[in-house]
C-alpha cells in the first residue's frame, strides 16, 4: 500500500515539477499588452493609397446636405479658429489631438472625423496620430481650408475650351458658394451637383447641433457571459 | 486569432453550441472527479478530501499558463477576454453565504446541477433551493442594492493588486499551489489513517 | 489498477500541454517592424520643427558626403529628374528590409523629399516611430526644390507659409455675399443657385461624454 503511494507520488511530483517549470518560463517571459495599433506596414501602405482624402467638393457636398454623421475638426490653434472656420467645425488644436478628451470624439465609430488646416499638411499629422492608435473612419480635406477659399468661396471660372465637367463643377461650386457666403433667400436650382430640386429649403437651425449621447466604447464587446 | 467570437472567426451565433459543447465538457471533468458526490466535496471543510482543492488549483493555473503563453504567442489577445468587475462588498457578503451553502448543503451550484442530472434527490432539492434563493434576492434586490453595487473596484486583476508581474504571479500561484498539494496530501494522510485506526483497520481509501 | 490508469492519462495530459506550448511558442515571430516611440512623443516632437531642412540648407548639404537625400517616389519620376546623388526608395518600399537596414546606418543622416511636402511627411512620421532617428523633411518636396527662388506659392521657405491663412475667412465671405448681391439686382439673371437657406451661425456638434456606469453583469 506504501508503496503504491509513493509510485502514484512519484509521478505526481513529476507533474508537479513540469508545472513549476511552466510556471516558471512565464516569469521570464515579457509582459504583453497587446495595445491595439496599427501595423507600421498598413500604416504606410494607407498613406501610399491616399484613401484619406476627401475633395472640398465632398465637404461641401455633405454640409449642405446636413449630413449627420460627418464632424469637421479644425486643427489650428485657437486664434485662427476663432478667426473664421467652416460652419460646425470643431476645434482640436493639432497639440491636443491626442488628449483624453480628442480621443472621446475620435473613438465615435458612427461618425465620419475631416480634419482639416489651412493647407492639409498639419491635418495629415494628425491623421497618421490617430490612425496608428485604430481611430477609423478619419479623413482629410485635401487643400485645407486655403484650399476650400479657391473651389467653393471663390471658384475660378473655367476656359472655354475646357470639357464640360469643369463647367457642371463650377456651376456647382458657384451655387455652394452661395449657400455658404450667408444669402438667406431660396432660389430654384439649376444644375450641378447639389441637385434635388425636391428638396424643401431647410429651416435655418440655430439649435446647436447634439450628438446622441452614446457610450464611448473602449474596445470591441467582448463576450458578456458570466461563469 | 482569438478569442474566436469577438473577433468575428466564428459566427455569434455558434456561441449558444459552443457553451453546450462546454457544458458537457464540464459535467463529464465534474462527474469523474468524483464530484457528484457531497461527501468528496464536503470533505475541503473536514479535512479529509482535499480533491476539490486539487481541482480547483489544477484548473486555474493551467488556464493561466494557456492564456499567458497563447497571448505571448499573439494566438490569443488576453485585452479581449472578458472578465467581470470586482465589486469588494458583494464578492464578500456572498462568498460567505455561499460558503455557508456549501457546508450545510453540501453542494455548490455546478456541483449540484451535475449530482442532481445523475439523480441524486439531495441534489435535486439544493437546486430547487438556489431557485428560491435567486427569487427571494430579485424580490428584495430595492434593499441589497447599495450591497450589491458597494466598493466597486472596476476590472481589478490580483497582480496588479499585489504589484507583481503576471508571469511571476502565475509563477507563485503555481509554486503555492504545488505546497498546498503536498501539505494537504499530508493532511488527508493522517486524518484518514487517524479516522482508519479508530475504526480498527478498516483502511479508508487514500483517494 | 484504476489508480495507474488515471495518472498515466494525465501524464499523457500534461505532455500534450506541454508541446502545445512549445508549438505555440516556436511558431511565434515577433514582428519585424516594432514601434519605438509612441505617439505622445511624436507629437512633440513635430511641434519643434527642427526635422526639417529647407531648400537653400538642402543646397548646401548636398556637398556634405554623409548626408544622402532619400527620393521617394517612384522610379519614372526619379529617372527623369532627381536631386544629384540621390538615391531611389520608392514609398511601399520605404520599409523594406535593405531600405531598413540603411536607414538604421548612424553615420549617415537622411533628408527625404517627395513631389510635394505631404508625400514625405507621413512616410517621415512612420519612421519616425519605428526609432529611426536620423531622418529629416526637404520642405516642399521636389518641386519645392525646382522653384527655388520664385514666389509663393510656388516656392516657400518653410512650412508656416503654406500652413498660413491666405484668406481672411469674414472677409472674403461678406465680399463674395456682396458681389451675388450685386448679381441678383439684375433680374433674370441665371446663375446657379440652390433651394436650400443656409444654416445659419450654426454652433459646432457638442459631443457629451458620457459616462460609464458600473454594468451589473451576471457572475457565477
Amino acid at each position: 500500500m506504501d508503496n503504491k503511494i509513493l509510485h502514484t507520488r512519484k509521478r505526481y511530483l513529476a507533474l508537479a515539477g513540469v508545472f513549476l517549470l511552466l510556471g516558471l518560463g512565464l516569469v521570464f517571459l515579457p509582459d504583453k499588452d497587446n495595445k491595439k495599433e496599427m501595423k507600421p506596414e498598413h500604416l504606410l501602405a494607407k498613406l501610399v493609397d491616399k484613401s484619406r482624402f476627401i475633395s472640398t467638393d465632398d465637404v461641401a457636398d455633405q454640409l449642405i446636405n446636413n449630413d449627420p454623421t460627418m464632424i469637421l475638426i479644425d486643427v489650428r490653434s485657437k486664434d485662427e479658429y476663432d478667426k473664421g472656420s467652416l460652419p460646425g467645425a470643431l476645434n482640436i488644436p493639432l497639440s491636443e489631438i491626442l488628449n483624453e478628451s480628442s480621443t472621446q470624439v475620435f473613438q465615435r465609430k458612427s461618425y465620419d472625423k475631416v480634419l482639416f488646416g489651412n493647407s492639409d499638411i498639419y491635418a495629415d499629422q494628425a491623421w497618421i496620430l490617430l490612425s496608428r492608435n485604430l481611430m477609423g473612419r478619419t479623413y482629410v480635406m485635401k487643400g485645407g481650408l486655403n484650399h476650400w477659399m479657391e473651389t467653393i468661396i471663390n471658384p475660378t471660372e473655367p476656359n472655354p475650351a475646357e470639357p464640360i465637367e469643369n463647367f457642371e463643377l463650377y456651376h456647382a461650386r458657384v451655387a455652394a458658394s452661395r449657400y455658404f457666403a450667408g444669402q438667406n433667400t431660396a432660389f430654384i436650382y439649376s444644375d450641378g451637383d447639389f441637385t434635388n430640386t425636391n428638396k424643401k429649403p431647410a429651416s435655418s437651425q440655430t439649435k446647436p447641433k447634439v450628438s446622441t449621447p452614446m457610450p464611448v466604447q473602449h474596445k470591441q464587446a467582448a463576450a458578456d457571459e458570466g461563469c | 486569432m482569438g478569442p474566436l467570437i469577438p473577433n468575428g472567426i466564428i459566427d455569434a451565433g455558434w456561441s449558444y453550441l459552443v457553451a453546450f459543447i462546454i457544458g458537457i465538457a464540464f459535467g463529464l471533468i465534474m462527474e469523474s472527479s468524483g464530484f457528484s458526490s457531497s461527501k468528496k466535496i464536503v470533505g475541503l471543510f473536514y479535512g479529509y478530501d482535499f480533491t476539490v482543492l486539487r481541482v480547483f488549483f489544477t484548473a486555474a493555473f493551467i488556464a493561466m499558463f494557456g492564456l499567458l503563453y497563447l497571448n505571448y504567442a499573439e494566438i490569443l489577445d488576453l485585452s479581449m477576454v472578458y472578465f467581470p468587475e470586482t465589486f469588494l462588498t458583494s464578492a464578500i457578503v456572498g462568498g460567505v453565504i455561499m460558503g455557508i451553502g456549501f457546508i450545510v448543503g453540501g453542494y455548490c451550484p455546478g456541483t449540484g446541477i451535475v449530482a442532481a442530472s445523475i439523480g441524486k434527490i439531495d441534489a435535486i432539492v439544493f437546486l430547487i433551493g438556489i431557485f428560491i434563493g435567486i427569487f427571494i434576492f430579485s424580490e428584495l434586490f430595492p434593499l441589497v442594492k447599495d450591497i450589491y453595487f458597494g466598493n466597486p473596484m472596476g476590472k481589478s486583476r490580483f497582480n496588479e493588486l499585489l504589484g507583481l508581474s503576471r508571469g511571476m504571479f502565475a509563477f507563485l500561484f503555481v509554486l503555492i499551489a504545488v505546497i498546498a498539494f503536498i501539505v494537504t496530501r499530508t493532511i488527508e494522510i493522517r486524518v484518514n489513517n487517524k479516522y482508519a485506526a479508530e475504526n480498527h483497520g478498516d483502511q479508508a481509501s487514500a483517494e | 489498477m484504476k489508480e495507474h490508469q488515471r495518472t498515466d492519462r494525465l501524464v499523457l495530459i500534461t505532455i500534450i500541454l506541454v508541446l502545445l506550448v512549445a508549438i505555440a511558442l516556436l511558431t511565434y515571430k515577433a514582428p519585424r517592424l516594432v514601434y519605438e516611440i509612441n505617439s505622445d512623443q511624436v507629437l512633440t516632437e513635430l511641434n519643434q520643427q527642427d526635422f526639417l531642412v529647407s531648400v537653400d540648407q538642402a543646397k548646401e548639404m548636398e556637398k556634405d558626403e554623409n548626408v544622402v537625400f532619400v527620393d521617394i517616389r517612384n522610379s519614372g519620376e526619379f529617372f527623369v529628374k532627381h536631386i544629384e546623388n540621390a538615391i531611389n526608395v520608392p514609398k511601399i518600399k520605404l520599409l523594406d528590409e535593405a531600405s531598413m537596414e540603411m536607414f538604421e546606418d548612424d553615420t549617415k543622416s537622411f533628408v527625404l523629399y517627395g513631389s510635394n511636402h505631404r508625400a514625405a511627411a507621413g512616410p517621415w512620421m512612420v519612421l519616425k516611430q519605428l526609432g529611426i532617428e536620423n531622418i529629416k523633411i526637404l520642405v516642399g518636396g521636389y518641386s519645392n526644390y525646382q522653384n527655388f527662388g520664385k514666389a509663393f506659392p510656388d516656392y516657400y521657405q518653410d512650412l508656416g507659409e503654406v500652413e498660413k491663412a491666405q484668406y481672411d475667412i469674414q472677409s472674403e465671405i461678406s465680399r463674395v455675399s456682396a458681389k451675388f448681391a450685386e448679381m441678383d439686382k439684375v433680374s433674370g439673371d441665371d446663375s446657379p443657385k440652390l433651394n436650400k437657406t443656409p444654416v445659419k451661425n450654426s454652433t459646432p456638434i457638442q459631443i457629451i461624454p458620457v459616462e460609464q456606469k458600473p454594468a451589473a453583469d451576471e457572475g457565477c
